[in-house]
C-alpha cells in the first residue's frame, strides 16, 4: 500500500515536471512558428544557419553555467575564459603549421580546466562567496588575456575554422552539433552518474550532502572544472565564428550564459533543473534577438526589449517554480 | 544573551578598519617610495579626490549588497546620467539644480523599480539589475540617438574640477555625503534595516519591518549613488560621452565594497566601501606610476578581493586545507569509498 502510494507520489511530480518543461518548449514552438508565418526571411536557409552559429557558443558555456547554478553556485569567470580562449587560439595558430591545431586544442582546455580548478579551489576551501571568487579571478583572467594580445587581432587559420564552421547539407553548421552532442553529454553526467546526483546533492543541501558522506569539496572543484570547460569549448567556437581574437569578446556572454540558465526555470535556490532546460533558454534569448533584427527594431529598442524578456521569463518560470 | 553577538560584530567592525587603515598607510608608504613628492597633502587630496566617484557609487552597491542582493545596474546609470546631464544642462548655471533633481527622481524610479520586483517576485537581483541594465543603456541610446552632446554647466565643472582654501571641491562634497550616509545608515531606523535585511530575512520580516519599501528604498539609494557618482565624473570630464567607464564602476564598485569589509549577510559597514575604493583607486595609481598596463590592474584586483575577502571570511578552515595537502589525512571517504 505504502509503496504504491509512494510511486504514485512519484509519477505525479514527474508528471508535473514534464509538464513544466513542456510548456516551455511549447512557448518555443510558438515563438518559432509564429515567427516562420509572419516573417518571410525567418524561414530562409541563410537565417537558420546563421541563429544555428549564433546559438553555439552561447547554448555551450550555458550549460557550465548550468552545473554552477545548480550547486547554488555562480560562475562570472566564464566570459573571460571565453576571451582568453579566443586570444590563445589567434595567437597561437600558425597558418603554415597544420600541427599547431592539434596544439590549440590540448592548451585552451587545458588552461580551462586549471581556471576552473582554481575557481573550485577558492571557492570550496576558503569558503569565498562564488559571486566574488569569480568576479575576482575573471579580472584577472581578463588582464592575462590583455597581455597575450591588447586589441582584437590574430588569425585563425582555415584548417582550424573549417572544423566548426563547415555546414552539413549546406544549412547545419558543426558548432551545432558539437553543441548538441555536448548537450547529451551533460544531460548523461547530470543525470546518470554518481558525480551528478552528487551535484544535485549538494544544490539541494549542502550540510545534509556532507553527512550524508558525498566529499563537497571535491564535487565543487569538478563541477567548476566542468563550467571552465565548456566556457573554454565556447571560447573556441567564438574564435572560430571571429576568425580571429578579442580579449574582450567573451565579456557579454557571462551575464547572458545566466539569463540562458534562468529563463529555463533553473533557479538559483539549487538542487533542481538541468540542461535540457537550459536548452530552451538558449533557444528562447537566440530566437528573440534574431527576431528582433528581422523584423528591423532599432538595436537601441532591442536592448529594452531583451532586458523585458529576460525579466518576464525570469519571473514566470520561478513562479511556476513556486 | 545579545551583548555578545553585539560585542563580536562591533570588534570584527573595528577589526576590519585598523586594518584598512593600515593597508591605506602602507600603500602610501609604498608610492611614497616610488615617488617622494606623492606624500604631499595636495597629492594625497587629489588621489582623495579620483576615489570620490568610486566611493560614492561603492557606498550605494555595499547598502545592496549588504542586503544580500548586487547592483549590476549601477555602470549603465552612470553613463546615462553624463549623457542626460550634458544635453539637458547645455552649458547654462540656471539649468544646474533641475537637471540635478530630475536625474535623482529618473535613479530613485530605475532604483525603486529594481527593489520593488525584487521584493515582490522571486527574480534573482542579479538578473533584475542586468536587465535594468539593458533597458536603461537603450534608454540613453535612444534618447542621444547614439550621439551625445552638450557639455554641462559651470558650476558642475567647479564642483567636478575646482579647488576652495587648497581643497578639491569634490573632496568636500564627498565628506559630506560620507556624513549624511553614515547617520542614516547607522542611526536611523531605515537605513539599519539594510543590515537587518540582510543578516537574517526572516527574523526581519517577524520583526515587523516592511522588507518591501525597505528594499525598494535600498536600491532606489543605489541608483540615486550612481546618478551623484555621474554627476561629478560629468563634471570633470565637461561633455556628455559613451567613455565615461560606467562598465568599470560597475565590477569596482562591487570590489570596493567587498574589500571595504561588507558581505553579503548584513555584516560590515556602508562607510566601509569609502576606504575599499581609496584603496583600490591608490593601487591603481601606483600601478599606472610604475608603468604596468592595464594587465597589471586588472591582475591585481582580482588578487585584492581573493586576498581581503579570504581574510574576512576569518573562517579559512585550517584543518581543511592540511588535509588537502596532505594525502594520509585526506577528505572523509563517502559510502562508495570515493
Amino acid at each position: 500500500m505504502l509503496q504504491n502510494k509512494n510511486e504514485n507520489n512519484k509519477l505525479s511530480s514527474l508528471l508535473t515536471k514534464h509538464k513544466d518543461l513542456t510548456s516551455l518548449y511549447m512557448i518555443v514552438l510558438i515563438i518559432i512558428i509564429g515567427a516562420s508565418i509572419f516573417i518571410p526571411s525567418f524561414r530562409s536557409q541563410q537565417n537558420i544557419t546563421n541563429l544555428f552559429s549564433q546559438m553555439a557558443p552561447m547554448g555551450l558555456v550555458a550549460l557550465g553555467q548550468t552545473f554552477a547554478i545548480i550547486t547554488t553556485g555562480i560562475d562570472l569567470s566564464v566570459g573571460s575564459v571565453m576571451s582568453l580562449a579566443t586570444v590563445i587560439t589567434a595567437t597561437q595558430l600558425d597558418p603554415a603549421n597544420p600541427i599547431s591545431v592539434l596544439i590549440v586544442y590540448p592548451l585552451v582546455l587545458g588552461v580551462s580546466l586549471l581556471i576552473g580548478s582554481f575557481n573550485g579551489f577558492i571557492i570550496s576551501k576558503f569558503n569565498l562567496e562564488p559571486l566574488i571568487a569569480t568576479l575576482a579571478s575573471g579580472s584577472i583572467i581578463n588582464g592575462i588575456s590583455l597581455l597575450i594580445l591588447s586589441h582584437p587581432g590574430g588569425f585563425c587559420p582555415r584548417m582550424f575554422t573549417n572544423s566548426w564552421l563547415t555546414e552539413i547539407g549546406g544549412i547545419v553548421p558543426l558548432s551545432i552539433i558539437y553543441f548538441f552532442i555536448l548537450i547529451l553529454v551533460t544531460y548523461f553526467v547530470l543525470n546518470h552518474t554518481r558525480f551528478g546526483r552528487r551535484v544535485y546533492a549538494i544544490g539541494g543541501d549542502e550540510e545534509k550532502a556532507e553527512i550524508a558522506g558525498i566529499n563537497v569539496d571535491k564535487v565543487k572543484i569538478k563541477v567548476y572544472m566542468a563550467s571552465s570547460l565548456l566556457a573554454g569549448i565556447a571560447g573556441l567556437a567564438l574564435a572560430a565564428r571571429m576568425r580571429s581574437g578579442d580579449p574582450i569578446s567573451g565579456s557579454t556572454f557571462t551575464l547572458y550564459s545566466v539569463a540562458a540558465v534562468l529563463v529555463g526555470g533553473t533557479t538559483f535556490s539549487g538542487g533542481k533543473g538541468g540542461v535540457i532546460r537550459t536548452f530552451a533558454g538558449v533557444l528562447i534569448l537566440s530566437l528573440v534577438s534574431i527576431i528582433l533584427n528581422l523584423i528591423g527594431v532599432s538595436p537601441f529598442y532591442q536592448n529594452v526589449m531583451t532586458g523585458l524578456i529576460i525579466i518576464l521569463a525570469v519571473i514566470n518560470s520561478s513562479l511556476r517554480k513556486g | 544573551m545579545h551583548l555578545p553577538l553585539i560585542n563580536k560584530t562591533l570588534s570584527r567592525n573595528a577589526k576590519v578598519f585598523t586594518s584598512l587603515i593600515l593597508v591605506v598607510v602602507v600603500l602610501f608608504a609604498i608610492s611614497g617610495i616610488f615617488n617622494p613628492r606623492s606624500l604631499s597633502p595636495s597629492h594625497i587630496l587629489g588621489v582623495v579626490r579620483q576615489s570620490a566617484p568610486l566611493g560614492i557609487s561603492a557606498m550605494g552597491q555595499s547598502a545592496v549588497i549588504l542586503t544580500g542582493g548586487i547592483d549590476l545596474s549601477v555602470g549603465e546609470v552612470i553613463t546615462m546620467t553624463n549623457i542626460i546631464s550634458a544635453d539637458m544642462m547645455k552649458g547654462r548655471n540656471s539649468r544646474t539644480i533641475p537637471v540635478i533633481l530630475l536625474l535623482l527622481v529618473i535613479g530613485a524610479l530605475i532604483g525603486g523599480m529594481n527593489g520593488f520586483m525584487i521584493a515582490t517576485t522571486n527574480i534573482p537581483p542579479m538578473v533584475m539589475t542586468f536587465a535594468m541594465s539593458s533597458m536603461v543603456k537603450g534608454g540613453y541610446l535612444l534618447y542621444s540617438g547614439g550621439a551625445p552632446r552638450g557639455r554641462v554647466s559651470p558650476f558642475l565643472r567647479y564642483i567636478g574640477t575646482q579647488r576652495f582654501l587648497g581643497i578639491p571641491v569634490t573632496v568636500i562634497v564627498y565628506t559630506m555625503l560620507i556624513i549624511a550616509v553614515l547617520y542614516y545608515f547607522q542611526k536611523t531606523k531605515w537605513g539599519r534595516s539594510a543590515y537587518f535585511i540582510g543578516n537574517n530575512p526572516v527574523a526581519a520580516e517577524y520583526a515587523g519591518i516592511p522588507k518591501t519599501y525597505r528594499l525598494i528604498m535600498i536600491y532606489a539609494f543605489s541608483a540615486m549613488m550612481a546618478v551623484i557618482t555621474g554627476l561629478i565624473l560629468s563634471g570633470y570630464i565637461g561633455i556628455g560621452t559613451f567613455d565615461v567607464g560606467g562598465d568599470s564602476y560597475m565590477l569596482n564598485s562591487i570590489a570596493s565594497s567587498v574589500v571595504g569589509g561588507n558581505t553579503f549577510n548584513g555584516i560590515g559597514n556602508v562607510g566601509g566601501a569609502t576606504i575599499g575604493a581609496l584603496i583600490i583607486t591608490v593601487i591603481e595609481s601606483i600601478m599606472t606610476s610604475l608603468g604596468v598596463a592595464e594587465t597589471g590592474k586588472l591582475v591585481m584586483r582580482g588578487v585584492i578581493i581573493i586576498t581581503m575577502v579570504t581574510l574576512y571570511m576569518g573562517s579559512i578552515d585550517l584543518d581543511k586545507v592540511k588535509k588537502f595537502f596532505s594525502k594520509e589525512g585526506g577528505p572523509v571517504k563517502d559510502a562508495q569509498g570515493n
